[in-house]
Order: structure tokens, then C-alpha cells, then sequence
């Protein structure tokens, strides 16, 4: 049995004979990994932020909106409801006189309105979200209040607004926050600040009551969204399709849609970077290949000799797959480390551009179709760290199987004859 | 067999090369007693190498049989030849056939380190044998820094470092001065009567015939002849 610190040694030596080749060829192996590597980092940056999104929307199980006539409120009789009305969106209003009709249906726990409009505050965009107090936690989750006091006036000028914007604006409660809304400077007092682990909910959504925004923008008894929260979530899609019989007009959507919408979304992504990663790490591993090949061809008459003196085959195999091996953990070291920079630098030149409508930062796919910035946080973990070794180390054994094969075959007397 | 170290019985082999049949050996037969120094003579061509290297292992012959202290070698699969050639042969080649990367202490641990033996005691073993045939101080070198006479004597080192049962010399002299070609014969004859091995060793150099105790006459592949080596450098020392 040969002496396994031996072949190590030797083979890390081997592997280092010829410096330069060696480097480029783990360089080759390192920016594949790289790439894997941060890619899957911000795939599971874009994941993780995506749940915490989705987590925040569990409450109403139903959310209506009117999407059928451009500024057409839903339930009015005349397109003259909509007439002066300031649209900032291409989704219609809902008529709010729909409301009782929609809590007189058995399986339905709870509903309430929401309208969602485009303003400004300081330049920054942010959405109004006009709620009812109390009912609105009661159907969609309780804002998680970190300074200050939720909204409990139905028509007055308080806000609510996220952590980051109250950070970004450099305000605190008691401050009054002016915004833009339909050309017109409104003061608002800011009573509470509140935190959703989001960036996107925190900067964008100021909750504000209802009526007020509704008397502020023109929009008297008019809102963006119904939504619903039920008895029983399983009798979603059948609540849905009632109302949808009632209100043809209106279209109910389903939270539990979203997510897996939100999630195949995800799952598609994770799958195309996870290719893209691949297909460099396994270019890499032609690399491995060739470097390894011409090492073997180089090293033919020392193969020659060690198999003359007695190294048996699965000697010379596994002191050239080691080498492969050496190569691959050093590339895929060297490959975790620049995934770790680039994974934090890349998000800086492709920042993600999302409507906030189809935010979940709305809460309720608010109406707004504000576009937003913001930067993914990529999540390393050690999973991700060991699958991309993995990986690099794996690619670089099978490349060097063919040739560390090669090397395992010479035949002493054919090398040694032609010396 | 007891005192018989290798014997071969009736060795033909031939080469083919497309329509070209080379008969390298044509029935030879031969026997190396245990601490004999064996002399293989015979001009350029005549077939010593193939000889040396059917009775090594290292290759197979067409037809013919090998003994190695009572193994029939030639029955042997590729892998348990090599394991054999490991623990029983040494091969000394006119080249040296050192590894160029490696130290004289890194290339004479070689066969040690194959057979799995301890580093220290690796370490141990070398240096005594480095010690042994004046090489110590070279110990470090690469073989490139070294004389040819140094690199044979290295080469002579990683040989007997297992010790072997029998030693296999393809022209050792074959590319050091007369001076060197003799210094070496007296190491060899020094190592045969410590360890008790066999040298067969295929040559045209009258200074290495001279020592052998018999010597065959090797010509187109057929054994012509079989002398003491002095009778031998006397009558074919211009082969």
C-alpha cells in the first residue's frame, strides 16, 4: 500500500510543476465558480426577499380590482363617476358602495377597502395607501408598528410611513412630511413609523385614512382594491368565482396565485443562473482537461519510470486525479472568494426595476404602476460555499479522469524503449 | 532451484512492425545464480535490452518462460508484475532514468514510498544508503546538477533500496568515463557481497566483462557462448 502522504505531496508538488499553466488553469476553474456562486447567492437574495413579501400578504385571501374599463369605477352607472379624476394608473376604481355586498357573502370573515396612489415625497416616489383603521389589520395583517402609533382617524392628515423612508427623509414622528399628490402640496403629520423587513415596503408604502385620500385626490367613495379575507382559506377559488359571477367586471384574484406565480418566477430564475454557472464551470473543467492532458504527455517518460519501479496503475490514476483534484479546490477557493465580491458588486450595476403595482410591497397589489430601484442583498451560506466546492472540485475529478486514465495505461517498456 | 535466483527457459522474441518480422531472441536460455554478477555481451542489436527486459517484467515474450526465485513471472498480469518488479527486481538503466524534478533523496525513496513505508524510516534508509556510496553530500541535488557517474550511482541507490533479489543493468557504464566505469564496478561488487544480489547486466564494456563471474555471448538474438569474464573480454572485447 503506497504512502497515501506520499502521493499528496507529490502530487501537490506535480501539480505546481509548471507555475503559469497551473494558475491560468485554476483561473479558468475560479471564474466559473465565480459566477455560479454569486449568482446563487442572489438568486437566493431575490428568494428570500420574495418570501418575506409574500409572508407579508398572507392575511387576505382575495384581493378584487377592477380591470376591465380605464378609469371606469367599477359599479357606477356612467362613466361620468370617473370624470375629474386624476388617474395615475391604467387600472380602474371600484365603486366602494360594493363593500356590503361583498360582506354579505357567508364565507367571507372580513373585507376592507384600499386605494393606492402615486405621490411624492421630497422627490422620493412613494405610494399612498389609503386604508380603513382596524379593519384594515383585521383582514391584512397588523403593520408592525416600531415607533410612534398605528392610524385610528378615518379622515385626517396622519400618515404612517416605513423605516427607511423616515431615514432617507431624515424626519421622526411628530414631523410633518409634505408630498405631491395630483400637483398639489399636501402636509401630513407623521404619527408612526413602522418596519417590514423590506426595503421596497419600507421606502414606498405611506398609509394614510382612507377618506382622507380619497378627498384629497377627488376620489370620494372610489378605491383601487377590495380585499377579503375568509372563513375558510380553502374556499377561496370558490368565493372567487362567485363574486367574479356578481361582478363581471371585476377581476378576483388569488393571493395563493400570486405566490406560486411569484415562486415559478423564482424557480425559473434559479434554474436559468444555475445554467449559466454551469455551463462556466464545466468550460473550466476543459480547462482542468487540457492542462491535465498535456501534463501527462510532458510527464510520459517519469510515468514510464514510476510504473518500471513498481507504481501500480491505480497509483499513477490516483496521483493524477489528485492533482485534478488540487486544481479544482484551489480554483473553487479562489472561485468562493470572488463570487463573495461579486455577489455584492454585481447588484450595484443591474439594480432590480420593479412596478410597484405587482409589488407585494403594496400589500395588496396596489393600483400604483410606480416604478422602483432597489438593490438585491445577496445571501451566502454555507450550503451555497460547499455546493460551489463541490461543484468545482467534481468538474475538475471528471475532467481529469480521462486523462490520469491515459497516464494509468502507459506501458513502462513502450516509454523506456524509445527514451 | 535453491541457489538459481533467475531462469529462463527457451525466450523467443519476436517484433512485428506492419510486414516487417523482427526476431529480437531466438530460444534463449539462461540461469543467474543468488549473488552472481551475470554479464550479457554482445554488440549494439544483438537483443541484451529485449533480454533485460522480458526477465524484469517489463515486457513479454513471444514464447518462453521466466523464473524469479520460483515464480514464473511470465504468468503474471500486468498489475502483479509491477507489484513483483516493486519487492524483487531493481532496474538500473544506461540513461539513469532519474526524475529530473525530483532530489537524489526524493528519487531513491521512490520505490519505498511505493511500497508504503514510513517517511522517517524512509528518510532513514536513504540517507544510510546515500552515506554508503558517497553521495550524501548531493543528497538535495537535482539530478541535472549532478555528474554522470553521480546520477548511475543514484540510480544504483533507488536499485537496491528495497533490495531487491536481483539487480538489472542495461549498459551502466554506457555513459561514464573509464575512471566512473570502474569506480562503479567496485561499488557493484561491494553491494554484492553485502546484500547477496544478483547483477545481470547487459554490456560491450570490457571493464564491467571483466568482473562478471561468467559471461553470455549474445549474438542475433541466440546465447553463442557462456565464459568467465575475463576469458570473455579476452576473446570478444572488440563486439
Amino acid at each position: 500500500m503506497v504512502d497515501v502522504l506520499w502521493l499528496l505531496s507529490t502530487a501537490l508538488k506535480d501539480a505546481f510543476s509548471r507555475k503559469t499553466r497551473s494558475i491560468l488553469t485554476i483561473a479558468s476553474i475560479a471564474v466559473g465558480i465565480a459566477l455560479l456562486f454569486s449568482l446563487i447567492s442572489l438568486v437566493n437574495g431575490v428568494e428570500a426577499q420574495s418570501t418575506t413579501m409574500i409572508r407579508q400578504l398572507t392575511s387576505a385571501e382575495i384581493i378584487l380590482r377592477n380591470t376591465t374599463g380605464i378609469g371606469m369605477p367599477a359599479g357606477m352607472t356612467s362613466p361620468e363617476g370617473a370624470r375629474g379624476f386624476t388617474r395615475p394608473t391604467s387600472l380602474s376604481l371600484i365603486n366602494e358602495s360594493i363593500l356590503p355586498i361583498i360582506e354579505s357573502i357567508g364565507e367571507v370573515y372580513s373585507a376592507t377597502l384600499l386605494l393606492s396612489i402615486q405621490a411624492y415625497a421630497s422627490e422620493t416616489p412613494i405610494v399612498l395607501q389609503g386604508i380603513v383603521p382596524g379593519e384594515y389589520e383585521l383582514v391584512a395583517g397588523s403593520l408592525n408598528i416600531i415607533n410612534g402609533k398605528s392610524l385610528s382617524c378615518l379622515n385626517c392628515p396622519e400618515a404612517v410611513i416605513g423605516k427607511s423612508l423616515i431615514e432617507r427623509l431624515n424626519i421622526s414622528v411628530g414631523n410633518t412630511l409634505t408630498i405631491t399628490v395630483n400637483n398639489t402640496q399636501v402636509d401630513l403629520n407623521v404619527i408612526g413609523v413602522y418596519e417590514s423587513g423590506t426595503q421596497f415596503f419600507e421606502m414606498m408604502n405611506v398609509y394614510v385614512p382612507l377618506y382622507y385620500l380619497q378627498n384629497i385626490t377627488g376620489r370620494a367613495g372610489l378605491v383601487s382594491e377590495i380585499l377579503i379575507k375568509l372563513r375558510n382559506p380553502s374556499e377561496a377559488q370558490s368565493v372567487a368565482s362567485y363574486i367574479q359571477s356578481i361582478f363581471p367586471e371585476l377581476r378576483a384574484i388569488l393571493q395563493t396565485t400570486q405566490i406560486q406565480q411569484a415562486s415559478q418566477l423564482i424557480s425559473t430564475l434559479t434554474t436559468f443562473f444555475l445554467t449559466i454557472g454551469l455551463i462556466a464551470v464545466i468550460a473550466g473543467g476543459f480547462g482542468v482537461a487540457n492542462t491535465m492532458l498535456i501534463n501527462v504527455f510532458e510527464r510520459i517518460r517519469e510515468i514510464g519510470i514510476l510504473r518500471a519501479i513498481g507504481a501500480s496503475s491505480r497509483v499513477v490514476l490516483l496521483k493524477f486525479l489528485i492533482e485534478a483534484l488540487i486544481l479544482g479546490l484551489i480554483g473553487g477557493i479562489a472561485g468562493v472568494g470572488v463570487g463573495f465580491i461579486l455577489a455584492y458588486i454585481l447588484p450595484n450595476y443591474f439594480p432590480l426595476q420593479t412596478a410597484s403595482r405587482v409589488l407585494p410591497g403594496a400589500r395588496s397589489f396596489g393600483g400604483s404602476m410606480q416604478i422602483t430601484r432597489t438593490t438585491i442583498t445577496p445571501i451566502i451560506t454555507w450550503d451555497t460555499i460547499t455546493l460551489a466546492l463541490t461543484i468545482g472540485v467534481l468538474v475538475s475529478l471528471i475532467a481529469g479522469l480521462y486523462p490520469a486514465w491515459r497516464a494509468s495505461r502507459v506501458k513502462p517498456i513502450e516509454v523506456l524503449r524509445h527514451g | 532451484m535453491d541457489n538459481i535466483a533467475v531462469k529462463a527457459e527457451n525466450l523467443v522474441k519476436i517484433y512485428q512492425t506492419g510486414k516487417v518480422r523482427i526476431k529480437a531472441l531466438d530460444g534463449v536460455n539462461l540461469v543467474a545464480r543468488r549473488g552472481e554478477i551475470l554479464g550479457i555481451v554482445g554488440p549494439s542489436g544483438s537483443g541484451k535490452t529485449t533480454l533485460l527486459n522480458i526477465i524484469g517484467g517489463l515486457d513479454k515474450p513471444t514464447k518462453g518462460i521466466v523464473f524469479i526465485d520460483n515464480t514464473e513471472i511470465t504468468k503474471l498480469s500486468e498489475e502483479e508484475l509491477v507489484k513483483f518488479r516493486l519487492r524483487n527486481i531493481g532496474f538500473v538503466f544506461q540513461f539513469f532514468n532519474l526524475i529530473p524534478s525530483l532530489s537524489v533523496i526524493e528519487n531513491v525513496e521512490l520505490p519505498l514510498a511505493l511500497l508504503g513505508v514510513s517517511r522517517a524510516e524512509r528518510r532513514e534508509l536513504v540517507l544510510n544508503t546515500l552515506r554508503e556510496l558517497g553521495l550524501i553530500h548531493r543528497a538535495n541535488f537535482k539530478p541535472n546538477e549532478l555528474s554522470g557517474g553521480e546520477q548511475q550511482r543514484v540510480a544504483i541507490a533507488r536499485a537496491i533500496i528495497t533490495n531487491p533479489r536481483v539487480i538489472l543493468m542495461d549498459e551502466p557504464t554506457g555513459n561514464l568515463d573509464s575512471q566512473n566505469a570502474k569506480n562503479l564496478m567496485k561499488f557493484i561488487e561491494k553491494v554484492r557481497e553485502k546484500y547477496s544480489v544478483t547483477f545481470i547486466i547487459a554490456t560491450h564494456d570490457p571493464i564491467v566483462i571483466r568482473q562478471c563471474e561468467r559471461a553470455y555471448i549474445l549474438r542475433d538474438g541466440k546465447f553463442i557462448e557462456e565464459l568467465n569474464g575475463v576469458a570473455a573480454v579476452n576473446k570478444y572485447s572488440k563486439l
